[in-house]
């Protein structure tokens, strides 16, 4: 298997879409911030809490990490077991990480008056709702830049110096 | 906008934090670097999980946003650094130029490999620089030494000294061209 830049293309419909569905998530469930995200930590999607891109975009990648660190741990304890969801609690808030199938995770996070429980119900219903979302992503081969090796020469050179 | 993810990896020590701060200094000094630079590190300032910062470039109208990472080199870390490098889209190893460090450089690239490959990943078929660092320590060992065992992709090489910033630059803008020319358009479209 090859790497590519971003494995998989998101419309922007479908974007509009997850969107929406994050925003409805928030009305409902009385959880206060949630990230989409892929399992490599980029960000697709976040509402909620006034957060800056640059945060959001650090959060995704711890969120990525905790949840990676945490599959292996599954896979200490049992080979064929599979990392679904991790839970954890600070001071004031809880926070929910949950894969939304095989590439992409959610990251969600709830004021500690919420009631935890009906949050992952609503997670539930969401993570359903995403799935099919999902389905209108298309997997693309790999990403090309619009530019040649020669042109990504020169600009860099300029920008970051020979 | 692409997200690129950008992995330094190699043996503790070897120099991966120092060279991913310096870096993260000179790309906030260009305007080039977001935000913070995130670092979680043990009381002993040894990376316990990741350090991270994003940097964002235009070019030709494409904005290209990098995260840059740095894995914790110590062994024990072993199952971090295999949640840090999913999805990775290019790797720096940074290799420790001191002679009792030789066999350590090997088994780490032995053992980043291994992890990719677990994840249905080549390493030797990414993109990599290699970076030679502590390259003022006077018992450096030689590159013609180093070469056969740390760089078995034969890609590009820099020396670097990282705590004087020396070879920082070179080693993120050759690993930024490797991942970009991957995607590159054959000829010119």
């Amino acid at each position: 298997m090859e790497l590519d830049v971003i494995q998989y293309e998101i419309d922007k419909e479908t974007e509009q879409k997850l969107g929406r569905t994050l925003k409805k998530f928030i009305d409902k469930s009385g959880a206060d911030f949630i990230l989409l995200a892929d399992k490599a930590g980029r960000t697709i999607s976040f509402y909620g809490k006034n957060l800056d891109e640059v945060t959001v975009e650090f959060i995704a990648s711890i969120i990525s990490g905790l949840f990676g660190a945490a599959s292996e741990m599954a896979k200490f304890i049992s080979d064929s077991d599979e990392m679904d969801t991790i839970q954890y609690e600070t001071r004031n808030q809880s926070v929910i990480v949950k894969a939304v199938s095989e590439k992409f995770l959610i990251g969600v996070i709830c004021p500690k008056g919420v009631a935890i429980g009906s949050v992952r119900l609503f997670i539930r219903d969401l993570v359903d709702e995403l799935c099919k979302h999902f389905k209108e992503i298309k997997l693309t081969p790999s990403k090309l830049v619009k530019l040649t090796p020669d042109m990504i020469e020169e600009k860099l050179n300029s920008i970051l110096g020979q | 906008m692409m997200k690129l993810k950008i992995v330094y990896f190699g043996a503790s020590l070897a120099g991966k934090s120092t060279t991913v701060k310096k870096l993260y200094e000179i790309l906030k000094e260009k305007g080039i670097a977001k935000g913070d630079f995130v670092s979680m590190e043990t009381d002993e300032k040894r990376t316990l999980f990741v350090e991270m910062f994003l940097s964002s470039i235009e070019i030709e109208g494409e904005t290209f946003e990098m995260k840059i990472l740095t894995t914790p080199g110590q062994f024990r870390l072993h199952p971090l650094r295999k949640a840090i490098v999913q999805g990775v889209d290019g790797l720096v190893f940074v290799v420790d130029s001191h002679p009792d460090r030789e066999k350590i450089n090997f088994l780490v690239m032995r053992e980043t490999a291994a992890v990719l490959k677990e994840q249905g990943f080549d390493l030797y078929k990414l993109p990599v620089v290699v970076q030679y660092n502590k390259r003022d320590l006077p018992n450096a060992l030689p590159i013609d030494e180093l070469e056969p065992v740390c760089n078995p992709w034969g890609t590009k090489y820099v020396e670097s000294v990282a705590t004087e910033g020396i070879g920082v630059l070179e080693t993120f803008s050759s690993i930024v061209k490797k991942v970009l020319n991957r995607y590159a358009e054959k000829g010119s479209v």
